[in-house]
């Protein structure tokens, strides 16, 4: 199966979700294609509703590719349960003998706002994508700063915070020269843009560095309570061939049992990015803190309870 | 003004109207890919589903890890 019909078969299964009221959305890579930003994405990424979630796997479980039905990808997959996507765990889906992959979440990772309102289109914001991509893959910010170029030629400031790019900076400048102020708040190292303070460059990598060692952070908490329920899961399933609804229950046991809904709480947040700042500062200048961004925003919708400060 | 000139003076025309986003994508991710961005989105896809296919066909090897957790 040439991989054109694979793309063809997730654009279908999105449009089929939202046909029958599931609110979801394609994000990262397939994304990027849809927002002029070829990538070269073998699997689509899904944000789908958590509300919804159960009626998005009875779609899956209708849904081969060919003749392969859709399965979990593996044993460390969590169930495609709205108590787990609200907690930030993502499910991974496939199609035994294709290359078709699907990941499931709830909660786009570091988003600032939900990613559903205001949207009925097949593709999330690229304002949600962007900061998808804040990841601690370096292949992944050359796609952000050109989501955020994007956005400010298209007249929306938010794009200011996604570009990465001293020298896209100074262009968009030239031709975008007024930046809100609740922007710049946002992004503190804009000031240094705007008055011309030498450094930016510097100031652009710490940042950088940050994001990225907070990203690596954040997966390390994830990764921390998979293995009892990796070992669960295979211990229930093993010499069993069940389908997808069996493999969820299943799933859904061992979850109950070793998976918590909510791995991030206000503390390990706090600890996190007192760690990544810790990190990124390394040889810089203790005061190149004060350009690093209150990061607490991005994470208010995963995180219950938690507050930026005063 | 010689032709040279006017060649110089075009060019720079050109320049100020290649937006941000074009010059970005030049130059971060090259020339191929500039022009494959500008294409209609389906021949988008088909164009990055060639890239995959061919890489098939030369031995790469599509392997994905679950890890419980997107990056």
């Amino acid at each position: 199966m040439g991989h054109f019909e694979i793309i063809e078969f997730y654009l279908d299964l999105v449009r089929r979700a939202q046909e029958r009221g599931i609110r979801c959305a394609i994000t990262s890579g397939m994304a990027c294609v849809a927002f002029e930003i070829a990538e070269s994405t073998k699997d689509c990424d899904l944000l789908c509703d958590p509300e919804m979630a159960d009626k998005f796997l009875a779609l899956l479980a209708e849904s081969p590719l060919g003749d392969s039905p859709c399965q979990y990808r593996g044993n460390l997959s969590p169930p495609l349960d709205g108590r787990w996507l609200k907690g930030g765990w993502t499910s991974h889906f496939e199609w035994p003998g294709t290359e078709a992959f699907l990941d499931v979440f709830g909660i786009a990772p570091r988003a600032r706002s939900s990613w559903f309102e205001g949207t009925s289109a097949i593709y999330a914001h690229p304002h949600v994508v962007a900061d998808m991509k804040r990841t601690g893959r370096d292949k992944d910010w050359p796609f952000l700063t050109g989501l955020g170029v994007k956005l400010v030629e298209g007249g929306d400031p938010r794009g200011w915070l996604h570009v990465y790019d001293e020298d896209r900076m100074a262009d968009l400048l030239v031709k975008h020269p007024e930046i809100p102020t609740a922007i710049i708040e946002s992004r503190p190292l804009l000031r240094m843009l705007m008055d011309g303070v030498p450094g930016l460059a510097a100031a652009l990598r710490l940042e950088r560095t940050f994001w990225m060692d907070l990203s690596k952070l954040r997966v390390r908490e994830y990764e921390k309570p998979l293995r009892p329920y990796l070992a669960a899961v295979r211990k229930a399933s093993a010499g069993k061939k069940l389908s997808l609804l069996e493999d969820h229950q299943l799933r859904v046991a061992c979850a109950e049992a070793h998976l918590p809904l909510h791995p991030l709480s206000p503390d390990i947040l706090n600890a996190m990015i007192a760690s990544a700042r810790t990190s990124a500062l390394m040889g810089m200048t203790p005061d190149m803190a004060c350009w690093l961004p209150n990061v607490i925003p991005n994470f208010t919708l995963l995180i219950p309870g938690l507050q930026s400060p005063a | 003004m010689s032709p040279v000139e006017n060649l110089a003076e075009v060019l720079v025309d050109v320049e100020d109207q290649r937006s941000v986003f074009e010059d970005h994508i030049r130059q971060s991710f090259g020339d191929e890919i500039a022009r494959v961005s500008k294409l209609p989105l389906m021949e988008r896809y088909r164009y990055v589903a060639w890239m995959i296919d061919n890489g098939r066909k030369h031995g790469v090897k599509h392997t994905r890890e679950p890890r419980g957790v997107t990056e």
